[in-house]
């Protein structure tokens, strides 16, 4: 009798599972499913755009409209309206016509401007990291929501330890290379976060004479190396190639890679020497260069503006130092708070770091990333103008990440990651009332427990 | 060792002898096992309604009937007066390690939230061979008021093995403890590169191999004998490495190169297995359990379950999903048999909002188990304070008594034997001074299939019976 159920019961299992069990809107084209590196999918795109459009309809047009637009790629718009549908932007301008059925946000009164980028952020959005950020990313983390609250939409996070500095004699560096990624602070949806992994080349040099040469011996042997399978390529098939390329010694990894140029590299130092070094030999084996905590680079600034050097710096000076020595303001009166104004001044493009790169919440100013917009305040105060501060916050990270074709500015074509503020953005007093990203929202003010209660002035 | 094994086969020859006349009550006069009739102000069977007064009326160890208290009993009964008493179906946990720990108290670590998964395979450990019968955690667990638990592997990988079901109680014999052998395959999955693509690689050969298995059923026509055999040989040949070279080769690929380990899968087995529990699980023929370590690991296992290429249902295990998550999991009913959580607020961190996340569920149409809180025998003994906690925050009574007992009961596919007392079931009841979801609720008796185990004199303060030594 028993057996008799069982056999029945596991017919009956049989046949539920061969019939699909997931329901018709679960299964979405592959192209979406994966989490490739958007830029990819992105080529994909590009390549066979009929063939995406009969796979998909488009979405609903939306439209944000009546506020103050500030694109950053142009002037701002009073009144502006920005259209976009299925996650990108398709007009941005002053009182755009809206076709029927379009889904329209008042901004009436408010400001609008595009999603602030965060070009160093600590583990936002990473929990548990083993392997690669984008197999550990936790679009539920307290931390994410909090930093998406303040407005930032993109995020440089590391997932290596901390930056820390051994005085002045000595440079650290960041994490290294494969544990930083790109990610959107799309809070509760995995689908939406990666943007790309790996992001950027770290170097770090000691400064001795002698360490100073064996960098730019690196360089060259790196150099020959390239050159040498290039060649090697050129001169068999490819399958001959790869048994004949030469060998590559471990320490001189990184510097291939830097030379490749797949991805920008950021060399952290504050002196003139070290600046005047990386930039020497940056001449002999051009790479993309990013300097990040320039204190004295300012001194140069006019050379790094023409050799289209970007610098990340913070407007209110430097990380804690466990040197006591150095005076706190510099004998020629270069007080932190003038430096990102300094460097613009002279043409040099300028990312504005936040104090430090975590949220901590210590102390109800904030140093932390959630201050990243207070970043551009002091900047102002120092002299920077208004525009060029809250391009440091957006387009030009963006840029130095390699993803202003996505972000950054409110431009056709661009990714719809837009916030709507009560005041300027870079007003102390302003807060993000919503944010989107990727043409959705992920952030209201009025909804969420964070800043909702505090009464706008 | 050697002592040990001696003393096993022992044991076995008097378990030869002694099973055959152990078998109640089937192999007995019906007439001469005796009733007992246990009267109590309340009698809550979990399934259908509460009988108040009522009295269970129990023969051989085994529920006959709850009668209200005014019916008449049958002649030869034995009435046993609880007073004022409550009484409940003992409690099934759904998925524990209390057997493997030691005695040492674990505050705070549920089997849901200890530990991080890893990429690890052991699918083929069964619990049920590593269990002691004598087991003094089973004896001590009498007294919580738990009459079974499904005991998983320890560790925590991505596929630990199968799961048993063994009664809250010691015995010389196996039999007396384990209810089931292989409950379910029991598998974790936590972030991380590693797990990703492990998770990736097994399911999907599974699901390829079990694909084949029916296709190949479905194009011979042949019966469900046949048909199984044929889903056990693909699911071994796909665990074979192609053996061109020479063994040791393949396994070195298959170590040196894990993404490829898809084609050149570790060094296949020597002799004939058992079909592999994780097609078993795309065949519907086994359970399947998973354990996420957090809401971002389910989010992510979404992301590879729709990538393979056949679905499965499982039991979902998780230690506090975000208000946001219910509604995700509640639209994947289908895959999602159940959740199983552990009886906690979860709070929004940096805030002081809470949130239930059981009743978010149940609300959601969605059956919820629970475990207990730690995985220890104090945790096992606490679960109705931290039942009454989900009640007083708006889970409604029934669905927390159920979901410590006929829904993990259930889901382990035991609910023939325990979780309520519906007729035929194990007389394994709790007795309560009065309702066991208020805070204050002594329990006073634990019996487990018709024998009192544990009592709590109220008079004396004095604890006795098998589960106190």
């Amino acid at each position: 009798m028993r057996g008799a159920v069982r056999v029945s019961l596991l017919l009956l299992s049989v046949a539920l599972l061969s019939s699909p069990i997931f329901p018709g809107e679960e299964r979405r084209p592959r192209r979406e499913r994966r989490m490739e590196p958007a830029g990819r999918e992105r080529k994909k795109e590009e390549v066979r755009p009929e063939e995406k459009k009969s796979e998909k309809p488009p979405g609903p047009l939306q439209a944000i409209t009546g506020g103050w637009v500030l694109p950053v790629s142009g002037a701002p718009i009073p009144r502006g309206t920005i259209l976009f549908r299925d996650g990108k932007i398709v007009d941005v301008g002053p009182e755009l016509p809206l076709p029927e059925n379009t889904v329209v946000h008042r901004a009436d009164g408010k400001y609008v401007c595009p999603g602030f980028v965060a070009v160093e952020a600590s583990r936002i959005g990473v929990s548990n990291l083993r392997g690669k950020i984008r197999d550990s990313l936790d679009p539920y983390q307290l931390d994410l929501k909090i930093a998406l609250a303040t407005g930032i939409t993109t995020a440089h996070v590391m997932g290596g330890s901390s930056f820390s500095f051994m005085g002045r004699g000595r440079v650290m560096m960041m994490s290294s290379s494969g544990s930083s990624a790109v990610i959107k602070l799309t809070v509760g949806d995995l689908k939406g976060m990666f943007l790309k992994e790996p992001v950027v080349n770290n170097l770090s040099f000691r400064r001795s004479p002698l360490s100073l040469f064996q960098l730019r011996e690196n360089f060259r042997k790196a150099a020959e190396h390239i050159q040498q399978v290039r060649e090697a390529e050129k001169a068999t098939s490819n399958e001959v190639a790869k048994k004949k390329a030469p060998r590559l010694p471990r320490e001189l990894a990184q510097y291939v890679e830097i030379l490749k140029n797949e991805h920008p590299t950021v060399v952290n130092t504050d002196s003139l020497e070290d600046i005047r070094t990386i930039l020497s030999i940056r001449r002999q084996f051009p790479f993309d260069l990013i300097l990040r905590g320039v204190e004295e680079g300012w001194k140069m600034a006019p050379e790094l503006a023409a050799e289209n050097v970007p610098v990340l710096v913070k407007a209110r000076g430097p990380g804690f130092r466990f040197d006591f020595t150095s005076p706190a303001v510099p004998d020629d009166g270069m007080i932190p708070i003038r430096l990102p104004g300094a460097f613009a001044r002279a043409g040099v493009e300028v990312a504005l770091l936040p104090y430090s790169q975590g949220i901590s919440l210590n102390g109800l100013a904030g140093r932390d990333l959630t201050a990243l917009p207070q970043e551009g305040a002091f900047a102002v105060r120092g002299g920077m103008e208004q525009d060029a501060a809250l391009r440091a916050i957006t387009l030009e990270p963006a840029r130095i990440l390699r993803l202003a074709d996505r972000v950054g500015s409110l431009e056709k074509g661009k990714d719809a990651d837009i916030l709507i503020l009560n005041l300027h953005p870079l007003h102390t007093l302003s807060f993000v009332e919503t944010a989107f990203i990727n043409g959705k929202i992920y952030y209201e003010r009025s909804k969420s427990p964070l800043y909702r209660d505090i009464p706008l002035r | 060792l050697k002592v040990r094994a001696v003393n096993w086969k022992w044991k076995a020859l008097v378990l030869a002898l002694v099973i055959p006349g152990a078998r109640l009550p089937a192999g007995e006069d019906p007439a001469s096992v005796p009733v007992l009739a246990f009267r109590a102000a309340r009698i809550l069977p979990v399934e259908g309604p509460p009988v108040a007064p009522g009295v269970l009326l129990v023969k051989g160890g085994v529920v006959e009937k709850v009668l209200p208290a005014g019916e008449k009993l049958p002649g030869a009964a034995e009435l046993v007066d609880l007073g004022d008493a409550w009484l409940i179906p003992g409690l099934v946990n759904p998925s524990s390690r209390i057997l493997f720990r030691s005695g040492s108290r674990g505050r705070g670590s549920g089997v849901i939230s200890s530990g991080e998964a890893s990429p690890g395979d052991s699918r083929r450990t069964r619990v049920a061979d590593q269990i002691d019968p004598e087991s003094l955690a089973l004896r001590r667990l009498g007294r919580s008021g738990y009459a079974a638990l499904a005991v998983i592997p320890s560790g925590s990988q991505l596929l630990e093995g199968l799961a048993a079901v063994v009664r809250a109680r010691v015995g010389d014999e196996r039999e007396k403890v384990i209810l089931k052998e292989e409950a379910y395959l029991s598998m974790a999955y936590g972030l991380g590169t590693p797990l990703r693509e492990a998770a990736e690689r097994e399911l999907k050969k599974a699901a390829e191999a079990h694909k084949k298995a029916r296709e190949g059923k479905g194009a011979g026509g042949a019966g469900e004998k046949k048909a199984s055999q044929e889903k056990k040989e693909p699911a071994q040949k796909a665990e074979k490495p192609e053996k061109s070279g020479t063994p040791g080769e393949a396994e070195k690929a298959g170590a040196s190169r894990p993404t490829e380990a898809a084609k050149a899968p570790p060094a296949a087995p020597e002799k004939p297995r058992p079909p592999d529990p994780l097609v078993q699980v795309f065949a519907g023929k086994l359970p399947a359990f998973i354990r996420v370590e957090s809401a971002a690991a389910l989010d992510y296992l979404f992301l590879i379950l729709e990538d393979v290429p056949e679905p499965f249902r499982f039991v979902l295990l998780a230690p506090s999903l975000e208000p946001e998550m219910v509604e995700r999991v509640a639209a994947r009913r289908k895959s999602i048999r159940a959740v199983i959580l552990e009886p906690r607020l979860g709070q929004i961190a940096d805030t002081t909002i809470y949130y239930n996340t059981a009743r978010l569920f149940q609300e959601a149409g969605m059956e919820v188990a629970l475990t207990p809180l730690s995985d220890d025998l104090e945790g096992h003994g606490e679960i109705f304070y931290h039942l009454g906690e989900l009640v007083k925050s708006g889970l409604p009574r029934d669905a927390a008594l159920r979901a410590v007992t006929s829904v993990p009961a259930k889901l382990l596919g035991v609910d023939d034997r325990v979780g309520s007392l519906l007729p035929g079931r194990e007389a394994s009841f709790l007795v309560f001074q009065g309702d066991p979801l208020r805070g204050s609720a002594r329990l006073l008796r634990v019996y487990l299939q018709g024998e009192e185990v544990y009592r709590d004199d109220p008079e004396t303060g004095k604890a006795s019976g098998e589960a106190v030594r």
